[in-house]
């Protein structure tokens, strides 16, 4: 991201340098197919830092800043490739628990921006049942690619509206949890739920509220997994070019190949063109911007980032040879982030149809 | 009309500027001549730029003492802005665009005086003398020659894709003063008149069938040694310091925008409006268009705060291109079997010109530095690529 204030510039420092400390490979490699698949250390750290704070309101307790702030330390860390779950946790599950208002907010909010709780947020499939009892609600159905798998707490929002949304921590008696291996070494948990039961004091959101928040929530992680995924553009395009500079073949650098380099043009144009984007969504969406134009930037903050992402991993591969093909060489730990990102929250073919969805009917120019 | 040239544009706010373009050049500006899919000629766009000149807005970026407008960046800005909303041709005349700011930077106080008030008032339309047969990509490699006689230049040598020539009054050219020099220092930058008995002037049919390039031949044309701009040798550090911030629009989402438009009118005539496949290529191609101009406003941004043109600006002529071309190319396909139509084609209650955006599309990715060489540019100065 480029930084636009001078705030911005110090959180963009701070945040490269955090990740350069707690990027390097052996303990991204060390963390893959492990349970669970982030350091609960690296997590307290950037919570002691702040990073979890920086999308809460002051009266919350937290920075009360936007996503051109929160984009910083995302960008950076996105780059470094950790698997610490800043998306997922720090804006997804955040961001809704931000929006809203119901009696479990206030407790678990506070514990997830101190790093003693992290939270996922969970979208239950279609079918799924909510029933109101003398004591409480009764939960069935399920939800899968729920993200950190590890999560101390899941937040269930139903789609469809009347429904509330309800917090039911890891361990609750009718909550089946399997793991699903994704392809950067993380899981996803596959919830299932049968007959859970949640107390009044478990209500996170009112139905009225529930679904304007997890959109609303859903909107902020769209655009912050794209800035994440330009990150991890930059980092593949700098390895990559690196290569380009160094690796030697018909007594040459293969960097002095006209075919090679504007293979390597476009991949920066994809990248740059991808960080104007998800930029421009962050400006927009933190200036204020109605419901439809905010998930308008926000599909198209991710369906770019989706295809220049793929696109970039796939020609780096290339542009590598053999090398790029091995588990050995770096590359292929971005490689499997990229397949995993783009998946997440909807592919760009998925997003461009809820772009098509939430548009303004096309105006032309010349009309 | 009413001549503006006492009215200090930079003191009005940006909002009331913009209004006033916008009101005049919706007021006056003929509808048939809105998005031209082709460069228009003198014959049928003169009287637009007469009336400008008759106002005062034919040179907004020349400063007031020449005859412009004097409009700092961001006024520009705007100026530009509204013409391309209002699909207005921009001024085709290299007189204005290049002449003129080439003169004012480098001419001696006799040649802007002679020259810069026949631009003003259109009297003088000039024509750009770059490229040559065997000097493309490769412009340094120019071979027209001047040697110098006494006091006059002899010019021989050709020159070719230059655009309007048929219309143009005069010449301004990069010709090869010093055969001996290194190729880009011996190049001089000189002025010469079209009614000279040495110059021949051979329009191109281009595959549109379309005749705005030309073939400009020289032979033993003398112009007088008072035409040479700046220092003899000096022609080429000139040419390359004359590409200004205007440059930037070669990657204006002005052009993939308009096609937009007319692959909109398309699909509504032909139905495609209700067909799932087709919406879903149509709102990618929307987005693709509304991503460019984010970047595109990076750049601005860059202009407007006065910081020097990066070398990424590349990106956007490539972008900008290569999102026409795929535009143009989803009209023909949205066209069906209208795409074999030549020029306007009825379609329901609508005419379009289906080929137009396409035709438009196809030298974009050529003209301007060719996308190979925006890469070429991009790999060596941005991405520091070993040569």
């Amino acid at each position: 991201m480029r930084p636009q204030t001078d705030p911005q510039r110090m959180l963009a420092d701070a945040a490269r340098q955090f990740a350069a400390g707690h990027c390097a490979s052996t303990r991204l490699r060390a963390c893959r197919e492990r349970t669970p698949d982030f350091d609960a250390d690296v997590w307290r750290e950037m919570a002691a830092l702040g990073w979890l704070s920086v999308l809460v309101p002051e009266a919350d307790g937290g920075l009360g800043s936007g996503l051109g702030e929160m984009g910083q330390l995302v960008y950076e860390w996105g780059a470094g490739g950790g698997p610490e779950p800043l998306v997922a946790t720090g804006v997804l599950a955040l961001s809704f628990l931000v929006a809203s208002e119901g009696p479990a907010r206030a407790q678990i909010l506070a514990a997830t921006m101190d790093g003693t709780a992290v939270p996922a947020l969970a979208w239950m499939e279609p079918g799924a049942a909510c029933t109101m009892q003398s004591d409480g609600w009764r939960l069935s159905g399920s939800a899968r690619f729920v993200t950190p798998a590890d999560a101390t707490d899941f937040l269930i929002v139903l789609e469809g509206s009347g429904l509330p949304a309800l917090r039911v921590p890891a361990g609750t008696k009718g909550l089946a949890v399997q793991r699903e291996l994704r392809a950067d070494g993380t899981g996803a948990a596959w919830l299932k739920l049968d007959g859970v039961a949640v107390p009044e004091s478990g209500l996170i959101a009112r139905p009225a509220k529930a679904a304007a928040a997890s959109e609303q929530a859903r909107d902020h992680a769209l655009i912050m997994a794209a800035v994440s995924m330009t990150g991890t553009m930059r980092a593949i395009n700098a390895l990559t070019q690196e290569y380009l500079r160094t690796r030697m073949q018909f007594g040459r650098p293969i960097g002095s190949f006209q075919a090679l380099q504007h293979k390597a043009v476009d991949m920066h144009i994809a990248e740059q063109m991808a960080r104007d984007v998800a930029q421009h969504a962050c400006t927009k969406v933190d200036a204020g911007c109605p419901p439809d134009e905010r998930a308008c930037l926000a599909s198209r903050a991710k369906a770019r980032a989706g295809d220049a992402l793929d696109r970039i991993a796939r020609m780096a591969v290339q542009l590598h040879g053999a090398i790029g093909f091995t588990d050995e060489y770096d590359l292929s730990l971005h490689l499997n982030r990229a397949l995993t990102c783009s998946a997440w929250l909807g592919n760009s073919d998925e997003h461009v149809a809820r772009y098509a969805h939430h548009v303004a009917p096309f105006e032309a120019a010349d009309a | 009309m009413i001549d503006t040239r006492d009215i200090d544009w930079n003191a009005l706010s940006d909002e009331d500027f913009r209004q006033r373009v916008r009101s005049f050049l919706e007021a006056n500006y003929p509808d048939e001549f809105r998005y031209p899919s082709r460069r228009l000629f003198w014959s049928e766009i003169g009287f637009w730029y007469h009336k400008m000149s008759e106002i005062g807005w034919i040179a907004p970026a020349w400063p007031r003492e020449h005859g412009g407008m004097g409009l700092e960046t961001g006024k520009l800005l705007i100026f530009y802005e509204e013409h391309e909303r209002w699909g207005v041709s921009r001024f085709a005349d290299m007189g204005i665009l290049m002449v003129g700011p080439l003169l004012i930077r480098h001419g001696t106080p006799e040649q802007q005086k002679k020259w810069l008030p026949k631009i003003i008032s259109c009297e003088h339309l000039w024509c750009q003398g770059y490229s040559e047969p065997n000097a493309g990509s490769d412009l340094a490699g120019l071979r027209t020659e001047a040697i110098l006689d006494g006091d006059e230049y002899v010019i021989n040598g050709q020159k070719i894709w230059t655009t309007l020539a048929t219309d143009a009054t005069h010449i301004f050219l990069l010709a090869r003063t010093d055969k001996a020099a290194k190729k880009q220092a011996g190049i001089s930058f000189l002025l010469a008149d079209m009614k000279d008995p040495g110059i021949r002037v051979r329009p191109i049919k281009d595959v549109a069938g379309h005749s705005e390039l030309c073939e400009v031949f020289l032979e033993n044309v003398r112009v007088p040694a008072a035409n040479l701009v700046g220092g003899a040798n000096e022609g080429w550090g000139i040419a390359k310091a004359l590409l200004g911030f205007e440059r930037i629009f070669l990657g204006s989402p002005k052009y993939p925008n308009y096609a937009l438009g007319v692959l909109s009118r398309v699909a509504a005539a032909r139905g495609l409006d209700k067909d799932p496949a087709f919406a879903h290529r149509f709102a990618k191609l929307r987005m693709q268009v509304e991503d460019h101009t984010a970047s595109y406003e990076r750049f601005i941004e860059i202009v407007k705060r006065g910081d020097p043109i990066p070398p990424d600006i590349s990106m956007l002529k490539v972008i900008s291109t290569e999102s026409f071309q795929a535009i143009a190319d989803e009209v023909i396909r949205a066209a069906g079997p209208m795409a074999q139509l030549a020029g306007m084609v009825k379609m329901g209650d609508a005419e379009v010109d289906v080929l137009g955006p396409f035709f438009r599309a196809l030298p974009s990715t050529i003209y301007g530095g060719t996308n190979e060489i925006q890469r070429n540019v991009l790999a060596r100065e941005v991405l520091r690529l070993p040569s």
